[in-house]
């Protein structure tokens, strides 16, 4: 297995901080913002509701002085009686009109220089209201110069009213313009606060974005250098397999002549030359087999082989095999080339196509099936038997080296290296290979081998 | 029966090669290295050369290049080559002898082999260098 290299603790600690306090710091901007710009707010409606209402009732006052002196003049100049007392209730209604409005201002609680200007505004209207008063009186009795007159002399007092709605205006105008200009210094602040918190957590982001990706190029440093030593150590330990399996055939020759030798000197003795040449085939094998995964890694890199060739070459080599215990092989492999070695294939079809013959169920008839099709982007060859199967416990260890199932190991010679050759070829030739076993129903193996082009289109029987 | 020469150099496995050859009826002579192999054939034109493929110095095939290239006869001598090596196929090709049987291999089939190289008394022709 490669190993993973791993974030030292307080470098992990350090990244969690990190990424933690952008959370923060991104959270904290919006919560600032959203309860600034609700106070913000707060504040424009009270300027909007407060100034603006209060501007507009010292308005209305104003006009109110200024149309009751129009019909004071319209009285004047009228002679009849009826119209007189039309344009009384007017001025009536018009003098109810201003006593409701400056209820309403009063009511908004002037403080300061607006207090004393609405005091103010207040004498000045008692003192047009005593003068409309007189002048109403004689324009009654039609005595319209005296009338006039009273009216004239009222007039610097609506001169005064004028001035003092106006300035009751301008102080509301100013009280508005403060509060406003308060708010922007407030969405000012708060734009500063925002741009600080974002430059922030924009620092912090490059700062980590850098040290992560040097972790990052740190540990893919390692990974490979990890990865390159594991390939080393790996063909050396192939090559070192390779070698012992190697010079283990010279003794093993002269132990099996010098035995044959002696057993043709004691030929009565046959039951021990045939257990001495099991030991020896059994050693060959092993020493075979031991010798096949050695090799394996060097010759799959980079082959490429024609599935129809391995096809007709296995049924040649299986076919016997599998007729000799009355079974009967099927093949049916769609024409593609896939990347693996040709002989290494035939390896891995002839492993899984022996292993059927050795572990068939000697009651019924031996079904070998050997099914290859392209998908789509691999070579999918089904091997599946009617054998006698493993349990799942067994095969799940089926492609573990030496490994042998407990009823094979008493039943059946082998080195149980078969399948681990299998799936190391597969392995190699960047495939997969999975196994699907049910004792007494037979056994599947489905093997993946990457494709190296388009397949061919006619089928092979 | 045949005069031959048993090259290899792993002494038991030569001796009990050499005693098996013997017991048939041939006459054996044993080397344990290629340079031993030539002065023996020197000595005494053998009619096959039982040949280890893995020697030091001076190897199996190597051994039956230095025959061949003294062409005084020593290239009619037919090689039977034995190894324990994987590609041993693609070994006695380069050869060019068709007499080779891979380790470990049982005693008639050695014995068959040598037979059968001293009936047909194929010359190795080698396809190139060894």
């Amino acid at each position: 297995m490669t190993p993973t290299p791993r974030l030292d603790r307080p470098i992990r600690l350090l990244l969690s901080l990190a990424f933690g306090a952008i959370a923060a710091l991104l959270v904290l901007t919006q919560v600032v913002s959203y309860f600034r710009s609700r106070e913000v707010q707060a504040n424009v409606d009270l300027i909007a509701e407060d100034a603006l209402a209060s501007i507009r009732r010292v308005q209305r006052l104003g006009t109110d002085i200024q149309r009751q002196r129009i019909l004071i003049d319209r009285h004047i100049l009228e002679r009849d009686i009826i119209d007189m007392d039309r344009t009384e209730k007017q001025i009536a209604a018009i003098g109810a009109d201003y006593a409701d409005t400056a209820r309403q201002y009063a009511a908004l609680a002037p403080v300061g220089e607006e207090a004393s200007a609405w005091l103010r505004l207040q004498d000045d209207v008692g003192a047009t209201d005593a003068a409309y008063r007189a002048a109403l009186a004689l324009s009654r009795k039609n005595l319209d110069p005296q009338a006039r007159e009273a009216l004239s002399a009222a007039e610097p007092s609506y001169a005064a009213v004028e001035r003092d709605v106006d300035l009751l205006v301008a102080i509301n105008q100013t009280a508005a313009d403060q509060a406003l200009m308060r708010v922007r210094q407030v969405q000012h602040s708060m734009l500063v606060l925002r741009s600080v918190l974002a430059l922030a957590g924009v620092l912090i982001t490059l700062v980590l974005g850098f040290s992560v990706t040097r972790l990052v190029a740190r540990g893919e440093d390692q990974l490979k250098h990890y990865a390159g030593a594991l390939e080393l150590r790996n063909r050396e330990l192939d090559a070192f397999a390779g070698r012992v399996a190697h010079d283990l055939r010279g003794p093993l020759t002269a132990i099996s002549l010098s035995a044959s030798r002696l057993f043709e000197r004691m030929p009565q003795d046959e039951g021990g030359m045939a257990i001495f040449r099991r030991g020896v085939q059994r050693m060959e094998e092993l020493i075979d087999d031991l010798l096949s995964l050695s090799r394996i890694t060097a010759e799959a890199a980079g082959m490429i082989c024609q599935i129809e060739i391995v096809a007709s070459a296995i049924e040649a080599d299986l076919g016997p095999k599998v007729t000799e215990v009355d079974g009967r092989l099927r093949l049916q492999m769609q024409p593609a080339r896939v990347r693996c070695s040709e002989g290494l294939l035939r390896e891995v079809l002839w492993n899984l196509g022996e292993n059927a013959v050795k572990y068939r169920r000697p009651e019924v008839p031996l079904q070998l099936e050997m099914i290859g099709h392209a998908t789509h982007q691999h070579y999918e060859l089904r091997v599946s038997d009617n054998g006698s199967g493993m349990s799942s416990s067994d095969a799940r260890r089926a492609f573990d080296p030496l490994f042998r199932g407990e009823q094979a190991r008493s039943t059946t010679p082998g080195t149980g290296l078969g399948l681990a050759i299998v799936k190391r070829i597969v392995e190699a030739s960047g495939g997969t290979v999975t196994v699907d076993s049910h004792v007494g129903q037979g056994t599947l193996f489905v093997v993946r081998l990457p494709l190296a082009g388009e397949p061919a289109a006619r089928p092979t029987q | 029966m045949a005069d031959l020469i048993v090259v290899d150099d792993d002494h038991d496995l030569g001796d009990i090669l050499a005693d098996i050859l013997r017991s048939r009826g041939h006459e054996i002579r044993v080397a344990r290295s290629g340079h031993e192999a030539l002065q023996l054939v020197a000595e005494r034109r053998p009619e096959a050369v039982v040949l280890d493929v893995e020697m030091p110095v001076l190897s199996g095939p190597d051994t039956a290049h230095l025959l061949l290239i003294r062409n005084c006869g020593d290239e009619e001598i037919p090689i039977v080559l034995l190894s324990g090596i994987v590609d041993l196929r693609r070994v006695a090709a380069r050869v060019g002898t068709p007499y080779f049987l891979a380790k470990p291999y049982e005693l008639e089939a050695i014995v068959q082999l040598v037979a059968r190289a001293l009936a047909e008394r194929t010359p190795p022709t080698p396809a190139g260098k060894p």
